[in-house]
């Protein structure tokens, strides 16, 4: 008796390939040359995973941010607790600000150096919170791993200038803008090497206070400053 | 997965949709774009935009959410008209902001009128939007109708934040932008008008109030986002009598897309440079030569196809954000509908 059986497929393994999951073409090439194979499913994977966990992170972000203004305007607009928090969003704003007046700095330092005009801030280069790794580099075709060891949360910037060189640089002590909180010492960034990471470890001893932290990374050798950090502190 | 057919399937019952509440709204569009004076200066030109056509993907969005929520099309239809008025206001004064050319393949309202005249046209349309919010009040009565209002005082709000920061960026030539930067701005500028607040307010009204919020505002950024890049993503590579704008017009504007933020990461330091300085130069001074390098070194680091991946991705995300909101509602024609447009987004052309 002859039973019916499935044709052989060339496959031997299922074929998932998200670029034409909803049946979308590849982009054409203006040249007109072929465009490079996109279906290494390892690569096409980190950048599906990367991207979705990005937009996640970025609609939680913003989630939050409504979440607190809610509860300042729901009833505790004016207790204790808001004036603490309140104090403390002054307190990073005031050493965003300072951020932002060190990357024009170092942007003019730079424009000196080459000789010619400075030109605009550019925005926050790198972010994390919690240690949670960022989707972009501070510098250009690199990538960016944040390291935190703390007991409360914390969020990480960074601000680095592109073409450092690794091993080369050497983190000033982290200060708040309230001199009496004690400085983040143990703050280590580890420019690129090769196609490696750019590595951020911030260690927050037990116990620190609240407060955003910032501090100078310098050249090692030229003493000239080539970016900087910042470690946001919540209580614990 | 959806094979071919579901998304052919998909596809026109996004169109069929589209058509009718299209339709509906540009009904009840009327009432709002009645000749009146002063008509040569003001109201013609206010209705030039609206009467262009356009998909109307926003207001169809918040009747079939509403309806899919349990309203009638009619208790929805007056937010849907200002969402419509409010879309043009921002077109408008977008494309005075941003020095365009062409809107819906005919010259903008500046490039025919005048920038003054045009600004004032889209503050009238604003203003229209407005009163057919407060007009709201006839059919959802007073509390519902302030809880619309508060939705659209804040999608307008985010809304300016977004355009904002992305003016900001062209001004200030940011390069260093990372992705989360440009969904960050995507969400505020893009995601709120055209996804989050028609789904917010059509699920509002349908639940007369009742429905949690949130869980729509994952889904409409989600959806939106991947709305946002491949919209453009047709700038680069799409139908310009189909796409309505002026086909490299992003890259002419400097307009911080996904694909350039890719670019500049790419880059070589000297590809950086050179960059940097094209988009320093004024638009007008910027040449076919500097938009055909840009979009070149953009297919020599398969920067589209990363920003159609990252669409992909996204519509995959939006998909199962769809499941969390809309599960628990009976089938309809209007849920498959909203179903149906996170393919269609990567599907249109």
């Amino acid at each position: 008796m002859n039973r019916p059986r499935r044709p052989t497929l060339p496959r031997t393994t299922p074929v998932r390939t998200w670029t034409s999951l909803f049946g979308a073409p590849k982009p054409p090439a203006t040249d007109g040359t072929p465009l490079p194979d996109d279906d290494d499913p390892a690569a096409l994977g980190t950048v599906i995973q990367r991207s979705v966990e990005l937009a996640y992170r970025v609609v939680d972000d913003y989630l939050q941010q409504g979440q607190r203004a809610a509860e300042r305007i729901a009833g505790r607009s004016y207790g204790p607790d808001a004036w603490v928090t309140d104090a403390q969003d002054v307190s990073a704003r005031f050493a965003r600000y300072a951020s932002d007046a060190m990357g024009l700095w170092l942007d003019a330092l730079d424009g000196v150096r080459d000789g010619r005009t400075p030109a605009p801030a550019p925005a926050p280069s790198g972010a994390a919170t919690n240690g949670a790794v960022p989707p972009s580099p501070p510098t250009s075709g690199s990538w960016l791993v944040i390291e935190v060891q703390a007991t409360q949360s914390a969020a990480v910037t960074l601000d680095l200038r592109a073409g450092v060189a690794a091993g080369t640089v050497v983190v000033h002590a982290l200060r708040d803008v309230e001199v009496e909180k004690p400085p983040l010492r143990d703050v280590v960034v580890e420019p690129a090497v090769g196609d490696g990471p750019v590595r951020v470890c911030v260690r927050v001893p037990a116990g620190q206070p609240a407060g955003t932290y910032h501090g100078l990374i310098v050249d090692d050798e030229t003493n000239r400053p080539v970016g900087s950090v910042s470690v946001r502190l919540l209580d614990a | 997965m959806p094979d071919a057919a579901t998304v052919a399937e998909a596809g026109d019952l996004v169109t069929e949709v589209l058509d009718e509440y299209g339709a509906m709204t540009r009904v009840a569009l009327t009432e709002y774009l009645a000749p009146r004076e002063p008509q040569r200066h003001l109201y013609a030109i206010v209705a030039d935009y609206p009467r262009r056509g356009g998909r109307m993907l926003r207001p169809s969005l918040c009747l079939a959410a509403a309806r899919a929520f349990g309203a009638s099309a009619a208790d929805a239809v007056r937010s849907a008209v200002a969402l419509e008025l409010l879309h043009n206001a921002f077109l408008v004064h977008d494309d005075v902001e941003d020095e365009s050319d062409v809107r819906r393949g005919r010259p903008t309202l500046h490039a025919l009128h005048g920038v003054d005249v045009a600004v004032n046209a889209g503050d009238a349309l604003l203003l229209l939007g407005l009163r057919a919010l407060l007009d709201n009040g006839r059919t959802l009565g007073p509390v519902l109708s302030m809880q619309v209002l508060e939705e659209a005082e804040r999608m307008a709000r985010e809304s300016v934040e977004g355009q904002a920061m992305e003016l900001g960026w062209r001004r200030d030539n940011a390069v260093h932008l990372a992705e989360a930067d440009y969904l960050q701005m995507i969400l505020k500028k893009t995601c709120w008008y055209t996804t989050i607040f028609p789904l917010r307010v059509g699920a509002l009204i349908g639940s007369r109030g009742r429905a949690p919020l949130e869980p729509l505002l994952r889904f409409g950024f989600l959806l939106g986002a991947a709305f946002q890049i491949t919209d453009d993503l047709l700038n680069l590579w799409g139908d310009e009598v189909r796409y309505g704008k002026e086909l490299q017009g992003d890259l002419l504007e400097g307009k911080r897309t996904l694909m350039l933020i890719r670019l500049c990461e790419q880059a070589t330091a000297a590809e950086r440079a050179r960059l940097r300085a094209v988009l320093a130069t004024p638009r007008p001074a910027r040449t076919a030569d500097d938009v055909r390098w840009m979009r070149e070194r953009m297919d020599a680091y398969d920067c589209l196809t990363h920003a159609n991946t990252v669409a992909h991705a996204l519509a995959g995300a939006a998909r199962h954000e769809f499941a969390a909101v809309f599960g628990s509602l009976p089938d309809s024609r209007d849920k498959r509908f909203i179903a149906a447009l996170v393919t269609w987004v990567l599907e249109r052309r």
